[in-house]
């Protein structure tokens, strides 16, 4: 059965139940109310970051349901991406922002990590410089708790 | 009149959902706590320590706690040194502690150990009385970002002063001293790491009395020594007090060349409910009945447990056993695993040929040993192997000699005039035909780990040139995700003829360390600089002109097929079809002068050159040798990134 949802900017979208429900917020408002034909309005989702949400709900339908990591295996922590996910997230900075809260917004797990992967890969190898022009981050260190900072951590490169 | 029910719809719900959301939606998931703390545990330990603290107050608060002070000491280093360390250690949350082998006198009768038990005493007392002690952090565990970020730091002791949280001692250490010296100060600890080359004892009930918060616990008995372990594991006053079970918060366990009672180790695991990484590694067999191993009897203990483990071995010493007695080492557990490991000894060439026919999912494999090995193994097994495993990620035999003729695809070094003029210090004896190896190339193309040694065909040395461009060639061209790659024990040129800058192709390589066996290797200063940290029009001038001067090398080299396709004329790199045909084609370089020619030429012809932006740690050394001239060189171009050659080290 297919379920609407309602952009912020009122667009209609029809989808399959099950791809809908990939987002959790989604499948619990259709729990709590059953079957229904009103549309789903998402008040903070534009027409253009649900279209990609729902690109990539499409492509993962089938998914295993994502148990939560009760292992704390450092290694499941790595960067590593499929591929149809990689370039799926290939887009400019906003967008990327954009999935990421919409993904939050939504709650659909393995899309939120994907993207928090992508910005993590961003900031990999970038100096703090690098990392506050890349994200528009204000320094707010004074000199002195800069100099302290690095001071704490300079011992490090001199094992 | 009956109360009509009014059922919400969609979009009530929703109304009021919204109701208690702010009713701006925030412009950036780095303006939301939780979310930027999702991404900072995508982040390793060094970008945390070396980038994000740095960025802005917000960052430096939710991460100062997670960053690990590391603090190193080898017995070999100065006095004065000394003196630094210990004025560094109550702020050290990570402790590595190497000894040397000091003849009569042992690491704990010595005036620096007595001086670092007294330091952690008083370093631990004085955080008692300052700070309440602080739940540990794991460093990876969801759970970590629970708490404010702004209260944590008003109850932190650092910068000054923090708890030690993971200790590590390598080397000629006695085991039950050393414990029981520093024990009593380490009820923070998270991790406890020893390798140690003598016969001694742990008391593991005093190590989960005294460390209730391990996550990480590792016992390894190097070469001749063994450790043993008696019973009772568990603290009596746990085993018999409080009705509710004892659970240790456990998730790695690996035991090492160990006498152990299998019915104590059934017992801790079945306290350990979050273990995911189970090594118990060479287990050594004593004439007591207590010290016999059932294999089938652990297995199947496990497998009740429901332990959720990833990663598991289970050997021990095949010393007098019968050929069926030999374990079949992956079967067990081998639908929950995602890694697997090998004792060296026990991979005979059915065990390799089983390797090669069980369903290829594996992403991690190890082979362990604590010799050198040539043997069978490389013969047909791991090539093979390698052939036909696509999904390999991470490859850890350190101890193994793989033969170079495999990477060979081409026979370059079997050209007996090809680039003889650069075979200078070299033994080179053609193998006999009949027992020619038929390269191949490896399927593992994703491949981010690779710890290996490498010889030629029984004759170590494969210090010509050509070996090198082989070696690095096909690495960078076959690996290029590579992201931690140690190559131990080779006698490898370092020198441009021998193509190391081969390797700055390798874009995500975090680490490398290469050990060089042989103390005649020639090279200029001049021929590292390629690998300069810093691009400084100095550096790609040489880089210019090396590669000019290196094309008179290539017109005396042979030329690769006319088949390949030059860089220019290349479409795009999008074709998948396209990608594997210039990958075919650059293979036909491997080996060849042009190789090198080409990567210089790549590096000069970008402005602001950076080797390797990823990188995090570098050690190029001669593993023989204390003499340091060739890692002070790499020091010098790699400034803040030199990994002290530690393991080498405490080997001599």
């Amino acid at each position: 059965m297919p379920v609407i949802l309602v952009s912020s900017d009122a667009q209609e979208f029809k989808v399959d139940k099950e791809v809908a429900e990939r987002s959790i917020l989604i499948k619990n408002m259709l729990e709590d109310v059953g079957e229904s034909d009103s549309p789903i309005p998402l008040p903070n989702v534009t027409a253009a970051v649900l279209t990609k949400v729902i690109e990539y709900c499409e492509h993962h339908r089938n998914d295993p349901v994502q148990v939560p990591d009760e292992t704390d295996d450092p290694r499941k922590r790595s960067n590593d991406i499929e591929e149809w996910d990689m370039k799926f997230m290939q887009v400019d900075q906003e967008m990327l922002f954009e999935i990421i809260l919409a993904a939050n917004y939504l709650d659909i797990k393995p899309l939120l990590d994907v993207g928090c992967k992508t910005v993590a890969n961003i900031i990999k190898g970038k100096t703090p410089e690098e990392i506050r022009k890349a994200f528009n981050i204000v320094n707010d260190f004074t000199p002195e708790e800069e100099a302290q900072i690095k001071k704490e951590n300079e011992w490090a490169e001199d094992r | 009149m009956p109360f009509a029910m009014k059922f919400p719809s969609l979009k009530d719900i929703s109304s009021s959902k919204q109701r208690n959301r702010p009713l701006q939606k925030p412009r950036s998931p780095l303006d939301v706590t939780e979310i930027l703390q999702h991404i900072f545990s995508y982040l390793d330990e060094y970008n945390m320590r070396m980038s994000v603290v740095h960025v802005c107050r917000k960052w430096y608060y939710m991460n100062q706690h997670i960053v690990m002070q590391e603090l190193v000491w080898h017995t070999t280093s100065t006095s004065e040194d000394f003196v630094k360390f210990l004025v560094k250690l109550p702020s050290a949350s990570r402790l590595r502690w190497f000894s040397q082998f000091r003849g009569a006198t042992r690491n704990e009768d010595t005036p620096q150990w007595e001086q670092l038990v007294s330091a952690t005493e008083r370093n631990c007392k004085e955080l008692q009385q300052n700070t309440p002690l602080q739940e540990p952090r794991t460093g990876n565990n969801s759970g970590r970002w629970k708490s404010n970020a702004k209260s944590r730091n008003t109850r932190t002791p650092r910068p000054g002063r923090t708890f030690l949280r993971e200790l590590e001692l390598n080397g000629y250490i006695q085991l039950s001293k050393a414990l029981a010296d520093l024990l009593p100060f380490l009820g923070s600890l998270t991790s406890l790491i020893i390798s140690t080359y003598f016969e001694t004892s742990v008391f593991m009930d005093q190590v989960l009395r005294q460390c209730p918060h391990l996550l990480t616990l590792r016992f390894s008995s190097l070469q001749k020594g063994d450790i043993r372990m008696p019973s009772p594991w568990i603290p009596n006053e746990l085993q018999h007090g409080p009705q509710k079970p004892t659970i240790f918060p456990l998730r790695s366990l690996s035991l090492q060349s160990a006498f152990v009672r299998q019915s104590d180790l059934e017992e801790l695991l079945s306290m350990t409910p979050r273990l995911y990484e189970l090594k118990l590694i060479n287990l050594l067999r004593g004439h007591a009945s207590n010290l016999q191993y059932n294999r089938s009897r652990l297995i199947e203990h496990i497998e009740t447990l429901n332990l959720p483990l990833t990663s598991f071995h289970l050997s021990y010493d095949v010393w007098g056993l019968m050929h069926d007695e030999v374990q079949e080492p992956f079967m067990p557990l081998k639908d929950q695993l995602l890694e697997w490991s090998f004792w060296g000894q026990e991979l005979k060439p059915r065990i390799c040929r089983d390797l090669c026919s069980h369903p290829n999912y594996i992403t991690s494999l190890e082979i362990l040993s604590n010799q050198w090995t040539y043997g069978s193994i490389t013969k047909d097994g791991l090539h093979n192997f390698l052939c036909a495993s696509p999904h390999l990620l991470h490859l850890k035999v350190p101890q193994l000699f793989f033969p170079l003729q495999r990477l060979d695809l081409h026979y370059v070094d079997d050209v007996p005039l090809i680039d003889h003029r650069l075979r200078f210090n070299f033994r080179y004896s053609p193998p006999p035909r009949n027992l020619c190896i038929e390269p191949g190339v490896w399927a593992c193309r994703r491949l981010k780990t690779l710890h290996m040694g490498f010889h030629r065909h029984g004759d170590v040395s494969i210090g010509a040139p050509v070996h090198g461009r082989i070696l690095f060639g096909y690495l960078s061209k076959v690996c290029p995700d590579l992201q931690d790659l140690q190559i131990r024990m080779s006698d490898i040129d370092v020198s441009l003829q021998g193509g190391l800058c081969l390797l700055s192709r390798l874009y995500s390589l975090q680490t490398l360390v290469i050990a060089i066996s042989a103390t005649h290797q020639k090279y200029k200063k001049s021929d590292l600089e390629w690998m300069a940290d810093l691009p400084t029009p100095g550096p790609r001038q040489r880089l210019r002109t090396l590669s000019w001067l290196e094309k008179k090398v290539v017109k005396s080299a042979r030329k690769p097929e006319d088949t390949i396709t030059s860089r220019s004329e290349s479409p795009s790199t999008t074709s998948k079809e396209h990608a594997e045909e210039q990958f075919e084609a650059d293979l036909k370089r491997l080996g060849l002068m042009e190789d090198v020619d080409r990567v210089l030429e790549d590096m000069a012809a970008v402005r602001d050159f950076r080797c390797w932006p990823l990188l995090q740690g570098i050690s190029v050394y001669r593993e023989l040798d204390y003499g340091g001239e060739l890692e002070m060189d790499v020091a010098r171009l790699r400034p803040g990134k030199t990994i002290h050659r530690l393991k080498s080290r405490h080997l001599v």
